[in-house]
């Protein structure tokens, strides 16, 4: 019995670093081809697990030749169009200037309930409103509503936005210690910080959370005490 | 880039250890069936069968070990059994035909083994 547990260890690290190799992706956001691959591989790990039998090192040399026809496919998908339209296919318009096309629907098996649905959780409610819906090769609908139903932008305001609500903020302390690779990027050194606790009557070790942004505006969230 | 060079010495590294598991297998299984008609040879010769399928015996489980890591334990665990029988069989003066069956079925069971291994049409489907 203990063999499986280390059957499962070995094999958990392998799909973690198969996955990690062949990028970051979240299911929604994947390719025909990369779901394929995932579940491929995540069944493939499995059957060591299940049968002792099947040497380890079957389902390694499986997953490693996935993982390189993943990583070789999409690197010919990028050089040649015809590859990509094969193995990703083509982004579909669905709907134009409020009109649904019915031809395109059919022919990618979408119902009309389906589109409305989407279009519902994108806090659209009405058809008359979109200018395109396209239907992108991983599932996904992007929208562009009509000009008169976009969101006012700062731009359409004639607004001015001040650099300090745009500013990027970075974690510097986080649960009572620094956050090294963000004061070496902010150009602080540790000794300002401490400065600036100190002067607030706080140390490292009782900081929740300190973020500092491009403008040096720090923002510092002290632990609850107990 | 730097994916594409992984995942390729990833493959590389597995395709060496799929040829070098071949070798192995076939040096293993030839080394078998040369053992099986060492035995046969002695029995035909009325030698004393015994101390030859001890050695036979001794000379797969050393392979076994190895040959575990990449062929499933099944088949080889088949060949183990056969060869145990076949040690018993040795003992008795009036199993012939059992002894003589038993070499023929472990020649059999490597050759068979060895075929599931290689590149062939009907191996891989």
């Amino acid at each position: 019995m203990f063999i499986t547990i280390v059957r499962t260890i070995v094999l958990y690290i392998l799909v973690i670093f198969a996955i990690r190799i062949m990028g970051k992706r979240q299911i929604g956001d994947m390719q025909p081809g990369e779901l394929v691959i995932t579940i491929l591989i995540s069944e493939i790990a499995a059957i060591p697990i299940q049968d002792l039998n099947q040497p380890i090192i079957t389902g390694v040399i499986a997953v490693f030749t996935l993982v390189f026809l993943e990583i070789f496919i999409s690197v010919l998908a990028m050089k040649s169009i015809h590859i990509r339209r094969f193995m990703y296919g083509d982004s579909a318009i669905i709907i134009k200037n409020g009109t649904i096309d019915q031809k395109a629907l059919s022919k990618l098996r979408v119902t009309g309930p389906d589109l409305l649905e989407v279009l519902r959780n994108q806090q659209i409610f009405d058809i008359s409103e979109v200018a395109y819906a396209i239907l992108e090769t991983n599932g996904q609908l992007s929208v562009m509503l009509k000009p008169e139903y976009q969101n006012a932008t700062v731009k359409d305001l004639k607004s001015t936005a001040t650099q300090d609500t745009s500013a990027m903020q970075d974690l510097i302390i986080s649960d009572g210690k620094f956050i090294n690779d963000s004061i070496k990027k902010t150009g602080l050194s540790k000794q300002l910080i401490n400065n600036k606790l100190k002067a607030l009557d706080l140390n490292v070790k009782s900081v929740f959370i300190m973020t500092c942004d491009e403008n040096m505006k720090f923002n510092i969230i002290p632990k609850d005490k107990k | 880039m730097k994916r594409f060079i992984i995942s390729g010495i990833l493959l590389l590294i597995s395709i060496t250890t799929c040829i070098a598991q071949s070798f192995y297998l076939e040096k293993s299984i030839k080394n078998l069936c040369y053992d099986m008609s060492v035995v046969k040879n002695d029995y035909e010769n009325n030698n004393d069968t015994a101390d030859s399928i001890a050695i036979c015996f001794e000379h797969w489980e050393k392979s076994r070990k190895i040959l575990s890591v990449f062929i499933n334990h099944n088949q080889l665990e088949q060949i183990s059994s056969k060869l145990t029988e076949l040690q018993s069989f040795a003992l008795s003066s009036d199993s012939e035909f059992e002894l003589m069956s038993t070499i023929n079925q472990v020649t059999h069971l490597g050759n068979e083994l060895l075929d599931n291994e290689r590149i062939s049409f009907s191996g891989v489907f």
